[in-house]
């Protein structure tokens, strides 16, 4: 019935109101003329509006409005979100500690390991501890000239340690993991070096600088080294121990070529540990000279309490360098013999015997950087109380940077400088007098 | 989509883009005359219905230019149309149905493609309709003649009469049985 009547219905037409013919064409020319007066001429300018419409003709009117749109809004707000979000995170890639970028680079780091601890394995998850370790030695190596930041080492020296750390945990685990480490272990042995070489720099950068709080970050980055020389050595060590377990993902040439570069970088420790001591040896020296000069000029006076103080310290300080020198001498000389012999295995193809070697050269490098280590901080504390008694300058081969320091004021009761002797590449060098 | 709703669209694309006279003038083809039916049906009177028409096509234009949003361009015609009728009734203070029984006849009459050959009974039946819907309310009568009469969609009879189109579904669904209901009694 509905569907006949529904039939009916549509077959009924307004057949009789049909408009005069003469009446519509002329209303159309009478609105078309009303209408292009309203029209302003020029270009339009585009609007979102249109861009909907458009949409509008091919899908239905409230899908655009009501899904398509927001939708789009969305993606849009998102993508500009992200994309934000990516081009913050790429500008603050080269932020060094102290810039106003770099807590947006460590978050967006905070985050990755976050992200690769819940979904990555072992060996990824290492690498992304290595490669951060990597990027604070390299910001520590460019804010230790940067006097306004130089304060910030101890802290990305300690983030360093604890990435460090974490590569160390990992390796542990991965040591008794059946799961292929050769990636791992590999980017491990390598990027330590890298690691290495900049903790190096960053020790001699403090000690050219000289500043009031060298001597507590000299300690941190001596144990950020230490750490990082004995992780590489486990890294290495893993590499050994899988090879032997018949791992063919680490071949012999893998395991043969980390044994080598570790005994270079242990050859090239030894070696700069033993010139670093000589300098301080010599600066000691010219310290030394020039403490005496002022007593000679003296000629027979009563030498002020302050110079026979500073006296008595620079004969004291002279003797811990000369002893420091002897033992990273004889600890140069071991690690020598000791590469040879660790040489020796490796043709041998006794990697485990080669290894052990390894073992015992970073150990006495280790043991000899701390009595160093424990001398030039001895010699911050001791050699810097210098009366500003002379104002001849001094030759010799090596840098005297003096800074006073309110410590060392209050030990001499007297106007005092403090003076950090460090290896220099030129041949003048100067006092400064407060 | 019918190709003369997608044509449509596209006119009107053209017109609230560029508000392109010449995209509306084609509009004013196709709609004009449905318009201007759909206005004497209710007013009864050529000349009102003509002055109602183009006021209804001026007031359609300015609401372009104020680039309101529409979402069909015959349902914004039927709704202006729909509201003129009313304002001209209110003028005219008028307390009647919007349809008399001699608007009716006016405005309906039965047609059929084959009009001379149609038989009496079937012409009888229409009849029937015909007054069958005179004697329905003025909120079914004109459901039903925008629906079936008109040819409407719902969304566009929901835009044109402003209420949501599950109650005008439903308004239908009651103006049909009462139809049926009306014709039984007959």
């Amino acid at each position: 019935m509905s569907r006949e009547l529904i039939k009916q219905l549509k077959m009924l037409k307004h057949e009789a109101v049909k408009p005069n013919e003469e009446w519509l064409q002329r209303n159309r020319g009478i609105l078309l003329s009303q209408i292009k007066n309203t029209v302003s001429p020029g270009a339009r300018k585009f609007s979102t509006a249109n861009f909907w419409q458009a949409m509008s003709i091919f899908l239905p009117t409230k899908l655009v409005y009501s899904a398509v749109r927001p939708i789009i809004a969305l993606l849009l707000i998102a993508s500009m979100g992200v994309g934000g979000w990516i081009a913050t995170v790429d500008a603050s890639y080269e932020a060094l500690p102290g810039d106003w970028l770099y807590p947006a680079k460590r978050a967006t780091e905070k985050t990755h390991v976050v992200v690769i601890n819940v979904v990555g394995d072992k060996s990824s998850q290492t690498k992304v501890h290595v490669e951060l370790a990597k990027r604070r030695a390299n910001e520590a190596r460019k804010i230790v000239s940067n006097p306004a930041k130089v304060k910030m080492i101890g802290a990305t020296v300690n983030e360093l340690k604890d990435e460090i750390n974490a590569v160390n945990k990992n390796l542990d685990e991965m040591k008794t993991s059946n799961k292929s480490v050769a990636e791992a272990t590999k980017n491990v042995a390598q990027n330590v070096q890298e690691i290495n070489d900049a903790l190096r720099e960053v020790k001699t950068g403090l000690l050219i600088n000289g500043s009031v709080t060298s001597s507590d970050n000299l300690a941190k980055v001596a144990e950020a080294k230490d750490l990082t020389k004995n992780t590489g050595v486990k890294a290495v060590e893993v590499m050994v121990a899988k090879h032997l377990q018949g791992d063919s993902s680490i071949s012999k040439d893998d395991v043969k070529l980390a044994i080598n570069t570790q005994l270079a970088s242990a050859v090239k420790d030894a070696a700069t540990l033993n010139q670093s001591t000589e300098d301080v040896n010599k600066a000691v020296s010219v310290l030394n000279n020039e403490v005496k000069e002022i007593a000679r000029e003296s000629r027979g006076e009563t030498l002020s309490t302050s110079t026979k103080i500073l006296s008595t310290m620079i004969d004291e300080a002279a003797k811990q360098t000369q002893d420091a020198m002897n033992k990273t001498q004889q600890a140069a000389s071991t690690t020598g013999q000791k590469v040879t012999e660790a040489k020796e295995f490796l043709s041998q193809d006794n990697l485990q015997q080669a290894m052990d070697v390894v073992r015992e050269i970073v150990n006495t490098g280790n043991k000899a950087e701390n009595v160093a280590n424990n001398t030039i901080q001895a010699l911050q504390n001791v050699l810097p109380v210098v009366t500003a008694a002379t104002e001849s300058p001094v030759s010799s081969s090596i840098n005297i940077v003096v800074t006073t320091t309110a410590a060392s004021k209050s030990v001499m009761g007297v106007t005092v400088i403090s003076v950090s002797a460090v290896p220099s590449t030129t041949t003048t060098s100067t006092i400064q007098q407060k | 989509m019918p190709s003369n709703k997608l044509t449509e669209k596209i006119l009107l694309y053209k017109l609230q883009s560029k508000e392109d006279p010449e995209a509306f003038a084609k509009l004013y083809d196709i709609y004009a005359r449905r318009i201007y039916s759909f206005i004497y049906f209710k007013v009864s009177s050529v000349e009102e219905a003509e002055d109602i028409t183009s006021e209804v096509f001026l007031k359609a234009w300015h609401y372009i230019s104020e680039k309101k949003k529409i979402e069909s361009f015959s349902g914004l015609l039927y709704r202006l149309a729909r509201n003129s009728v009313v304002d001209l009734y209110r003028s005219r203070n008028k307390t009647k149905n919007i349809l008399s029984l001699d608007d009716v006849e006016l405005g309906i009459q039965i047609v059929g493609h084959e009009r001379l050959s149609e038989n009496f009974g079937q012409k009888l039946e229409k009849e029937k309709i015909v007054l069958a819907l005179q004697k329905l309310k003025q909120e079914y009568r004109e459901i039903i003649t925008l629906r079936y009469v008109d040819e409407l969609e719902m969304s566009e009879i929901s835009q044109i009469t402003g209420k949501g189109a599950i109650a005008m579904r439903v308004t239908l669904h009651r103006a049909l049985k009462k139809l049926k209901d009306l014709l039984k009694e007959n």
